[in-house]
């Protein structure tokens, strides 16, 4: 028998807002456990719109 | 038959040829049957489109395409123009290519391509607005090809909704981050399995098939030890997530974002 626990760190953005670290956005964000939390913070949805729209790519 | 009937059936017969002369692209205008005669002349040779855009997406293999204006392309620096692509069902094989070899190539329905070298896939297909199903192959022949850079390769492909054969990601050597952008009929992509490795962004693609999310899942490369990397679904895909898709997700070290 095989057992394995998978411990994951789930970031949830409070109601209008969108997490980010800066590069990825998301309203749910699952995190390994050892990747660094830290660097999720909230944005407003209204930004997030602002920096999608800008994104696109070369 | 009388006269009169003759002389209208003949007259229909004619304007049938008229009409069947234009749905192939070519203006006919008035005339008589002799000018109608010539234009055929004009019609580009390719069999069935419908038929062939079938066939070319239900075919296994390249030798075994049913072939309807077939196109094959090689050498560096390839560029096909919308004027020298006529076809809708094509299969290339790219050694080489410059970035961009398909780009707003509003013609193409369906590719079959082949990349027997690392190459640029950078732009292949972007803006490609017909664009409905793409196979990416490797053959036995070559060595097995691995794409380096993905950047907007499927994007602007608002109809595409299918990517099969073997999309290769193992060798990307910049962020996956914008292969699809503005692509948001995607259901599937045939991800190798454990072959991404870098960061990839799938936030517009809400419509993949629970085929098309698990072949996310299972392409994921295992980074275990390594520098955790992101995937990002659309929120829809996301919601749908089992705690074992997520479960495997970050058992594999990414970090899963909708």
């Amino acid at each position: 028998m095989i057992k394995e626990t998978i411990t994951q760190i789930i970031l949830k953005a409070d109601e209008g807002k969108v997490l980010t670290d800066g590069e990825t956005f998301g309203t749910t964000v699952v995190l390994p456990e050892n990747a660094n939390q830290d660097k999720w913070y909230e944005i407003t949805e209204k930004e997030y719109a602002q920096v999608t729209m800008e994104q696109g790519g070369e | 038959m009388s006269i009169d009937l003759e002389i209208q059936r003949l007259q229909t017969a004619k304007e049938n040829i008229r009409i069947a002369i234009e749905e192939k692209g070519v203006e006919v205008g008035n005339g008589t049957i002799d000018t109608y005669a010539e234009k055929i002349g004009e019609i580009e040779v390719g069999g069935d489109y419908e038929q062939g855009f079938e066939d070319g997406k239900n075919s296994l293999y390249p030798n075994n395409i049913p072939i309807y204006d077939f196109r094959t392309f090689g050498g560096e620096n390839i560029e096909i123009e919308n004027a020298n692509v006529k076809a809708y069902t094509v299969s290339l094989v790219i050694n080489n290519a410059s970035d961009g070899f398909c780009k707003g190539n509003t013609n193409l329905k369906s590719v079959i391509a082949m990349f027997p070298n690392a190459t640029f896939g950078r732009h292949a297909f972007n803006g490609c607005s017909n664009l409905e199903y793409v196979k990416i192959d490797t053959s036995s022949f070559f060595d097995n090809g691995a794409i380096t850079a993905f950047n907007n390769m499927f994007s602007n492909c608002p109809k595409l909704k299918r990517i099969d054969g073997i999309v290769d990601g193992s060798k990307c050597d910049l962020v996956m981050d914008n292969p699809f952008n503005n692509s948001s009929a995607i259901e599937y992509i045939a991800f190798a399995p454990l072959s991404i490795v870098k960061s990839i962004y799938l936030a517009q693609q809400g419509a993949l098939t629970d085929e098309g999310i698990q072949a996310v899942i299972n392409g994921l490369a295992d980074l275990t030890g390594a520098e955790t990397r992101t995937l990002t679904f659309h929120k829809t895909v996301g919601d749908k997530l089992t705690d074992t898709q997520k479960a495997t997700i970050t058992a594999k070290n990414w970090t899963l974002a909708y």
